[in-house]
């Protein structure tokens, strides 16, 4: 999987700052965060919910909503600068070169128009064809997700459809134009655990079969370990760890990536003592001068309330943000 | 000559009545028999287009446009009259002269004689039925005025002189055993369409007004025949001029009521045959009358259009159309009438309110005026109430109102005060008979009735103390202005009073509501007066009418109110009536308060004065040019 | 869909009967006897003439007898005769109803031209964020003119426009110097009046778009049309305002068969000849025949501009469709 290393990255987002101005301060959402994604890979986003892993994604195709705004950084992708694209090149970007599907599937089809329409629109919106090929294509689409019955589901209605048909219809229309980069919001939390497994089987397959790399966002580190080759853990609007995935779970650096992993429950073996994390999330509307994990953190030290900690390579493509490991040499 | 003068002494009549009722003798004399002769030559010498042309001159040439609108409308009625026709060529002369305005000069001169006499817009309320133009079918009690434009009675009632007037009849005779009434029809009275109108068509009008059983009995009239129609045998003719109807009993007021009643309007037998009385009165292309406008247009609720009959039997009227337009009546509208007025979309607003008459004295370019109208505001005094069974008593109560003080402050001009029990200016008046207030009266009434002062300053005489209660029906938490006034006053004088309310929904109940006898002490009620009819009012005053509330019963006054409703001859009539009105002031009959008046409203620039507000109904063809 | 359509005119004639029950019975409670109550407004007491008049009205007969009679003959549209008026109830009521639809119309049409437009405007607004003096004063707008009662403003309207400046007309449905048909004549005479009638609808229309527009752009299918790259104007009023309507057409629906039963106090403003002013004047002077035939007038117009707008709703929302 490192072989994708060697190419240009499809993004690469540097020192990305997003802030939510509101009346009781200025949330610092995303803060400081630099990564790369690079072609035909699956990079997983982990984190709490408030971390700011959402709103990274938003920040990549410019949908934040006011009161939030980027405030600095770069997002390249393809080369180009998202951020100094113009609202008509934004548009081209989105849907047809990066796609994103969200949380809940049945939340992101509009109820009042027929599954069908919303495919063909997002087909037609970036590509010049006729109506009628259109919905060809979106049959060839429902089928290729594994709808049955594509003809018979194109006319009918979001609430006729379960979660998991939904999803898989969400992801048809973001696989509708091929896109380099697929982000993938929560793609599964609101499914049964049944259904999870097969929407993340069928994300891996499309992965496979159209080489598009693919941002999967999600609270849940065994998925993670499922299916992404590379994995970064978000804290506090900032990357705490990354690195690949077997890297990162076989031996995770940070006290917090060891909190996340202490609390995913292991399957083998039943009878662990599952550690949840405590405390809460940071108050991430001021600005730390120490570490924002230093309140939760059983490893804390004077350093950590004094200092905001950097990150820092601890090995090849292994970055940890934490005094514990000072740079490596 | 004799039909002329007779429509002169009407208009001439009405309008000087108005005037001196209401205190401005200035205008009294203008004679109108001289303006007849004039108008008459006037229509013979002015060329329709001329009128027109004098628009032009005046007005802006968007006005024009409009004209033409009207224009062509008009070719409907094409088929009844010669007139219309006229109007037809009026339009291509207007045509011309837009282009030629300047020029024409000569053209303006002669036109400025009759300045603004085109078109009057009339604003009426209408809270009834709407869409009449035969006046014996009109259901509106007050504002069936477009129908009294386009039909008309054998007699007319003048409000102001309280006398009857010659309309399509130019004499009447009463029998001396009052059974039976002969009307003299005037000479060359023709319908719209040409039709002469004759004694026939009479005898078929009364029998389809006043006999349930008549094919072609006109419903709309269902109430108003009801005053006659108990009196009615039949009619017939008695030679080419003359008809007589017999009554089955006599009525003193036979003349009144079957010439001048608001049923008793003639139709034209042949069209209300053909077209049935429904079509006949709603359609203007359906409807023949006699009167001095014909109707062309009606859109109900909205308005009706009439143009001027060119072969009316009276002097001409001033206006070549008249314009109606409909408001809601009642207090709904009322506000709507002064400000189209106010704002220029209408030229007469007929019915103005009181709360309004500031913004009306104020306006430049308006006159206004409140005028009495024939209804008699009064309050009911229970005789069989022990208090009151004293009829000094009951006279210190009615001095104790100072109307006049009260009315002054309150209303202005747009109220009569009125502590008598006739109208002001009626021959029927008898001005001694009175119940004005009289503190100095009050004090001495009292103690001759045997009353003293006590400790509280409360009148008594034994064990019975001045204490009563002034009924009206209303919300208990905001009593009218007035019974509190009232009160205040007999509080001041030595009473103990004190308000009900009742609620107004039972107030027409009079076997339990505030008007019953075991209730009633002192409270409000009105009488209107059809015809002036002295008889209709003062069966209030008679033991046993349903709507003698003062539940009063004197021997003489019953005897009285018996005879002058056989009385044919007037002056013996009225000195009965004057004996009742001196039995109803010593007996209290009621206790007088104001006379009711009438608000109306004109552009100044339109027309002099608007006479007809002064009766209880108008005559918008009474209305006057205005002077240049 | 004409399944859902045949269900729900089935579902109004069991309404429509208990309507018609609850009129006859209003009538007969309403205190005072109408012909009794009509006479004395005539100064009329005679017996004789009460009770010819009763017994043309029928109003001697058994009460169940009465309701069939006045059922059976309103189904065939004779409604009577207005005792008041001495017209066909079913005429008065029609004239009432043109001039009252005329103005109900043009102000759900000011509602939904300026009430939506404005609301999805400052929603929008709201959305991308702009200066906040614009944001606040789109927010702010709709609840001043909520708070302005209507009546207010039509007599200052009537006293500024009309009587002062003469711009337009001051009442009535017509100029009498115009033609009948003249539209442009009556587009002039509704202009006050469906202000006046129409002014709080606006704001409140005008909010509820704003308020439930704004709800409707924080839903991920909006996200998803801008994760799609559609343009603005596709994501803002193809996706925002499709949803948007199904709360604001039944708000307009609402309003509108609620403007069908005639607003009194407008009409007696602008001397408007209404049936809300008819229905007032009626049941003041007990006109029994005019209540009862415009108290079921209005309940069936009511009930089926409801059912219009259901129908509506199922078009714009297929949830309700296949419920």
């Amino acid at each position: 999987m490192s072989v994708a290393a060697a190419t240009e990255p499809v993004l690469a987002v540097r020192d990305l700052h997003t802030h939510f101005f509101t009346k009781t301060g200025t949330v610092r959402a995303v803060n400081g965060v630099s990564f790369s994604i690079y072609p035909g890979e699956i990079v997983g986003l982990v984190g709490e919910s408030g971390c700011g892993k959402s709103v990274t994604a938003m920040s990549i195709l410019g949908l934040v909503d006011a009161p939030g705004r980027v405030v600095n950084g770069t997002i390249a992708f393809d080369g180009r600068d998202m951020r100094k694209m113009s609202g008509g090149q934004l548009r081209r970007v989105r849907g047809h070169e990066i796609a994103m599907i969200f949380q809940n599937p049945i939340g992101a089809l509009n109820p009042v128009f027929s599954v069908g329409r919303q495919l063909v629109e997002a087909i037609r919106t970036h590509q010049r064809v006729s109506r009628r090929e259109a919905y060809r294509q979106a049959v060839g689409l429902l089928e290729r997700v594994g709808i049955p019955d594509p003809e018979q589901r194109l006319p009918q209605y979001p609430h006729q459809f379960s979660g998991g048909m939904a999803q898989r219809v969400v992801i048809a229309m973001a696989l509708a134009n091929r896109p380099k980069l697929l982000i993938a919001d929560e793609p599964t939390t609101a499914l049964d655990v049944t259904i999870q497994a097969q929407i993340i089987d069928l994300l891996a397959e499309l992965n496979q079969e159209f080489g598009m790399a693919v941002l999967h966002i999600t609270h849940n580190m065994a998925l993670v370990a499922e299916s992404c080759a590379r994995t970064i853990v978000m804290y506090g609007g900032k990357i705490a760890e990354s690195g690949q995935t077997d890297v990162v779970f076989d031996d995770p650096k940070h006290p917090y990536t060891q909190a996340l992993l202490g609390s995913v429950p292991d399957l083998d073996q039943p009878e662990q003592i599952i550690d949840p994390l405590e405390g809460f999330p940071p108050d991430i509307t001021r600005e730390w001068t120490g570490c924002e994990f230093e309140p939760r953190c059983s490893q804390r030290f004077e350093q950590c309330s004094v200092e905001n900690p950097l990150l820092r390579e601890v090995a090849a493509g292994h970055a940890v943000r934490c005094h514990l490991y000072p740079a490596a040499s | 000559m004799i039909l002329r003068s007779g429509a002169a002494a009407v208009a001439g009549g009405v309008g000087a009545a108005a005037l001196a009722a209401c205190g401005e003798a200035e205008v009294v004399e203008k004679t109108v028999t001289v303006t007849v002769t004039e108008v008459k030559e006037v229509v013979k010498e002015v060329p329709v287009e001329t009128v027109v042309t004098k628009e032009v001159v005046k007005e802006v040439p968007v006005e024009t446009v409009v004209t033409k609108e009207v224009i062509k409308e008009v070719p409907v009625v094409e088929v009844r009259e010669v007139e219309v026709e006229k109007v037809v060529t009026q339009e291509k002369v207007v045509e011309v002269e837009v282009e030629k305005v300047v020029t024409q000069e000569k053209v303006v001169e002669v036109m400025a004689e009759n300045p603004k006499a085109d078109s009057l817009v009339i604003a009426l309320p209408v809270t009834q039925r709407v869409d009449d133009l035969d006046g014996s079918q009109v259901y509106e009690f007050q504002t069936k005025i477009h129908a009294f434009s386009t039909s008309e009675s054998l007699l007319l009632y003048d409000y102001q002189t309280q006398t009857l007037k010659p309309r399509l009849a130019e004499s009447w005779e009463v029998a001396p055993d009052a059974t039976s009434v002969t009307f003299t029809l005037r000479e060359g009275v023709t319908w719209h369409n040409g039709d002469p109108f004759t004694p026939e068509d009479v005898v078929f009008n009364f029998n389809r007004i006043f006999r349930d059983d008549d094919p072609y009995h006109a419903e709309g009239t269902f109430y108003y025949n009801g005053f006659a129609q108990p009196f009615y045998d039949s009619t017939e003719v008695l030679d080419a001029r003359t008809v007589r109807v017999n009554l089955n009993k006599p009525d003193a007021l036979a003349a009144e009521k079957f010439g001048a009643l608001d049923s008793s309007y003639m139709a034209h037998p042949p069209s209300v045959m053909e077209h049935g009385n429904r079509e006949y009165s709603t359609d203007p292309d359906k409807y023949v009358g006699t009167g001095p406008y014909i109707p062309v247009e009606l859109r109900p609720a909205e308005l009706v259009r009439m143009v001027r009959n060119e072969n009316w039997w009276g002097p001409k009227p001033d206006f070549d159309e008249l314009i109606f337009r409909l408001f809601p009546g009642g207090s709904a509208g009322a506000d709507a009438r002064v400000n189209a007025l106010l704002a220029g979309e209408v030229d007469v607003a007929l019915y103005t309110p009181a709360t309004r008459r500031n913004d009306l004295f104020r306006a430049p370019g308006i006159g206004a005026k409140w005028y009495p109208n024939f209804v008699l505001v009064y309050f009911y005094i229970n005789h069989t109430f022990p208090l009151f069974q004293d009829h000094r008593v009951r006279q210190a109560v009615a001095r104790s109102f100072d109307r006049v003080s009260y009315h002054e402050a309150t209303s202005g001009p747009t109220v009569v005060p009125w502590g008598r029990f006739w109208f002001p200016g009626s021959p029927y008046l008898n001005d001694s008979a009175e119940l004005d207030y009289d503190p100095a009266q009050v004090e001495s009434l009292m103690q001759d009735a045997g009353f003293s002062k006590g400790g509280d300053g409360v009148w008594a005489n034994g064990d019975m103390r001045a204490e009563f209660k002034i009924q009206y029906r209303g919300d208990p938490g905001s009593p009218p202005d007035q019974e509190t006034f009232w009160m205040q006053g007999l509080n001041d004088l030595g009473f103990s009073v004190e308000l009900e309310a009742w609620d107004p929904a039972i107030g027409a109940d009079f076997e339990n509501g505030p008007y019953a006898q075991q209730n009633l002490h002192v409270g409000g009620w009105g009488v209107g007066v059809f015809l002036g009819d002295p008889a209709f009012a003062y069966q209030r005053w008679t033991a046993g009418d349903d709507f003698a509330r003062s539940y009063m019963d004197n021997a003489e006054m019953n005897q009285l109110y018996q005879d002058i409703l056989v009385e044919a001859d007037a002056a013996n009539r009225t000195a009965k009536v004057h004996r009742m009105q001196e039995i109803a002031a010593e007996q209290v009959a009621w206790i007088p308060n104001t006379v009711a008046t009438l608000g109306a409203a004109w552009r100044e620039e339109k027309v002099t004065n608007v006479t007809s507000g002064a009766t209880q109904y108008s005559y918008p063809w009474l209305y006057k040019v205005a002077p240049v | 869909m004409s399944r859902y359509i045949a269900r729900r005119l089935l579902s109004i004639i069991p309404l429509l009967i208990a309507v018609s029950i609850i009129v006859f019975a209003m009538s007969k409670a309403l205190p005072g006897d109408p012909v009794e109550i009509f006479l004395r407004q005539a100064d009329i007491s005679n017996p004789e003439i009460v009770a010819a008049m009763k017994d043309k009205y029928g109003l001697n007969d058994p009460l169940p007898n009465q309701y069939w009679t006045w059922l059976t003959l309103m189904f065939r549209g004779d409604m009577g005769e207005s005792i008041l008026r001495g017209e066909p109830v079913a005429e008065l009521l029609f004239r009432g109803m043109r001039n009252t639809f005329s103005v109900a119309t043009a102000s759900v049409v000011l509602v939904v031209v300026v009430g939506w437009t404005m609301g999805v405007v400052a929603a929008v607004v709201h959305n991308r964020g702009w200066h906040q003096a614009i944001t606040r004063f789109l927010a702010q707008a709709p609840v001043l003119m909520l708070s302005i009662p209507g009546f207010g403003i039509a007599v200052f309207m009537v006293l500024a426009f009309g009587v002062t400046l003469g711009w337009l007309p001051t009442s009535g449905v017509s100029n009498p110097r115009s033609g009948e048909d003249d539209i442009l004549d009556l587009a002039k005479h509704l202009i006050l009046p469906t202000i006046g009638l129409a002014l709080a609808s606006v704001g409140g229309n005008w909010r509820l778009a704003r308020n439930t527009m704004i709800e409707i752009l924080r839903e991920d299918y909006i996200r998803m049309a801008h994760a799609k790259g559609l343009p603005l104007w596709r994501v803002y009023f193809v996706h925002g305002l499709r949803t948007t309507l199904v709360p604001l057409l039944t708000s307009a629906g609402l309003l509108f068969g609620s403007l069908l039963t005639g607003s009194f106090i407008l009409e007696y403003i602008f001397a408007w000849p209404g049936i809300g002013l008819m229905m007032v004047e009626s049941t003041v002077s007990r006109d029994v025949p005019v209540v009862m035939g415009g108290t079921m007038l209005i309940a069936i117009m009511y009930l089926f501009i409801n059912l219009v707008v259901d129908i509506l709703y199922a078009f714009v929302d297929p949830r309700v469709r296949y419920a």
